[in-house]
């Protein structure tokens, strides 16, 4: 076991009129590899859950083992486990702040005291990652680029300490279908190249349906599934209730099936929807 | 850090300070500002605590969250008891090497602790009753008289709101900038005063690029809204002065003008 959450509370500002409980007693694990998706409405809590990960954040109650270690109770936060933990904030390119790319990308690994050869190559592969030139944008300033390669270039900033785990809290905010695919499908990338384990907080149901292995929903700051894409969006009248959506191609396929079509409707990406047309439709023509 | 701040935050509620007209409030806290320089005994200061003591009830905000609020001037407040106590000529008392304690200086850092603890207080205890908005609103009455030779009073006005309606975004702002550049393993608690500016190099630059942005695009938004200026502006919710705010003002002031005199 890679993670293992054990009841983790958290509320800001206890004491004053203003205090909220975010998240109440929030336990799950997570393996090795997994690419594990986060949903929920807005406010229920992903961003404040996601920030004890890497230790951001303390719960005022619950324990965190994490790559054999146990924090909050034995050992404190400690840049080790930031090292170990990149995380990717909402808006993540708005921590840039270096006159040129290659050394806001190098900011995490020179803190985390790689040496200097090394973090050369770090940089190079981390921008190489994220598909953007290394020669070509090394000495640009992060300013002057478009706004979705600036995200590119925050993603590159924390790939660039090599995280084991990634954390990643709405990526694809504000880009563009292409621009979200391509992000996302880097990210696929990198976890089948370095065996990086992912965590993706995301309002889109078509991204999460797409890429994750595993899905936790989130309402009112608690879990409330916890289980493989197909079986959470089979729940789909839960999942109305809680402000949440599904997949548009299982939206599709239930308009169908209402229609009369007999068809699957646990189906959750363009091309089995696309496999599962077709074989009605081709079952239609031999009548 | 920055979220223990709650000078210039507002506590809704419908208390009766609440509901007074906020130009009442804000003639209140001059009239206390200027009687309590006028205090001679420290015993005096017993009746602007009573007086603090009766706003904080009737307005129902908790003593706690209130005295938190203490907290950003406490470096100050060090600074100030200390420089008194060693600083004032007169009867010795204590002596530690070349520094000497007096009897003046006790009593000039306690009358200067004093007056700095209920000038915060009673100010945050303004803000804390009054919304932003209807704050810079009775700013703007009270100042307009001062248009005829010249003062931007509505300029003024609408600046405050501005910056009153951003601090508590760009607090957030900061916190969220410190958070993913401690996740990127910046590190603001060691190393030595030079080393601790440099790192918030960091923090300060997307601050400002941030700030900037939104600066412009409200400018924008408010152009785009044919806002131009005080002239011919008319209100949605316009201010009334009711018998009660008269009973306070001059309640206050005569009570103020008081103890500045006699106590
Ligand atoms: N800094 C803060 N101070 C006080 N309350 C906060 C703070 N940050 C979040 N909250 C509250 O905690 C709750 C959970 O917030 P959180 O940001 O974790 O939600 P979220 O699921 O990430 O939402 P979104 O999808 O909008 O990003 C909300 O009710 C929010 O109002
Ligand atoms: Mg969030």
């Amino acid at each position: 076991m890679l993670i293992e959450l054990k009841d983790i509370c958290y509320t800001y500002k206890p004491g004053t009129p203003y205090e909220t409980s975010a998240i109440q007693d929030i336990s799950f694990n997570v393996e090795e590899g997994e690419f594990i998706g986060i949903i929920g409405h807005t406010g229920c809590g992903k961003s404040t859950l996601v920030q004890h990960l890497n230790g951001l954040l303390i719960p005022s109650k619950g324990e965190m083992q994490l790559d054999g270690i146990r924090y909050f109770t034995q050992q404190k936060p400690n840049k080790d486990l930031r090292k170990k933990v990149g995380m990717v904030f909402q808006y993540p390119e708005d921590q840039l702040f270096e006159e040129t790319i290659f050394d806001d990308v190098a900011f995490a690994p020179k803190n985390f005291n790689l040496g200097d050869g090394l973090v050369e190559e770090q940089v190079r592969n981390a921008l190489e990652d994220v598909g953007l030139s290394y020669e070509k944008y090394k000495d640009r300033s992060p300013f002057s680029i478009s706004g979705g390669q600036m995200r590119k270039v925050a993603i590159a900033g924390v790939l660039a300490a090599q995280p084991k785990i990634l954390v990643l809290d709405e990526p694809t905010a504000g880009l563009d279908p292409k621009g979200r695919e391509e992000i996302l499908s880097r990210i696929d990338l990198l976890r089948e190249k370095r065996n990086i384990t992912i965590i993706l907080v995301s309002h889109s149901m078509d991204d999460i349906a797409a890429h994750a292995d595993r899905v936790l929903v989130m309402n009112q700051g608690k879990i409330v599934i916890d289980d493989v894409p197909r079986k959470v969006f089979k729940e789909y009248k839960q999942l109305y209730d809680m402000g949440l959506d599904i997949p548009s191609v299982t939206k599709l396929m239930l308009k169908l099936k209402n229609k009369g079509f007999d068809v699957d409707t646990e189906i959750f990406t363009i091309e089995e929807a696309a496999q599962e047309i077709l074989k009605i439709k081709g079952g239609a023509s031999h009548v | 850090m920055f979220r223990d701040i709650t000078i210039g935050q507002y506590l809704p509620g419908e208390s009766f300070i609440h509901r007074l007209d906020p130009r009442t409030k804000i003639l209140s806290v001059l009239f206390f500002m200027v009687g309590i320089f006028g205090l001679k005994h420290l015993y005096s200061y017993l009746f602007v605590l009573a007086l603090t003591l009766t706003v904080i009830l009737v307005a129902r905000i908790p003593l706690g969250y209130l005295l938190k609020g203490l907290k950003p001037i406490f470096i100050i407040l060090i600074f100030t008891v200390g420089l008194h106590l060693f600083l004032t000529p007169g009867q010795i008392l204590v002596e530690i090497g070349p520094l000497s304690i007096t009897l003046e200086g006790i009593m000039k850092a306690s009358f200067m602790a004093l007056r700095l603890i209920f000038l915060v207080l009673f100010a945050s205890l303004l803000t804390l009753t009054t919304a932003p908005m209807s704050l810079t609103d009775g700013l703007e009455k009270l100042l307009a008289p001062f248009a005829k030779v010249g003062l931007p009073a509505h300029e003024l006005a609408m600046m405050m709101s501005i910056a009153l309606r951003f601090i508590p975004t760009l607090i957030d702002e900061t916190d969220k900038i410190m958070k993913a550049q401690k996740a990127r393993g910046a590190d603001f608690e060691s190393g030595n005063i030079w080393q601790r500016a440099k790192s918030m190099i960091p923090i300060l630059v997307p601050l400002f690029v941030s700030a900037f942005r939104r600066a412009d695009e409200l400018a924008m938004a408010m152009e785009a809204r044919c806002y131009r200026g005080s002239e011919g502006r008319t209100r949605m919710k316009q201010l009334v002065y009711r018998k009660t705010d008269l009973i306070v003002t001059l309640g206050m002031g005569s009570a103020m003008v008081a103890a500045f005199f006699f106590l």
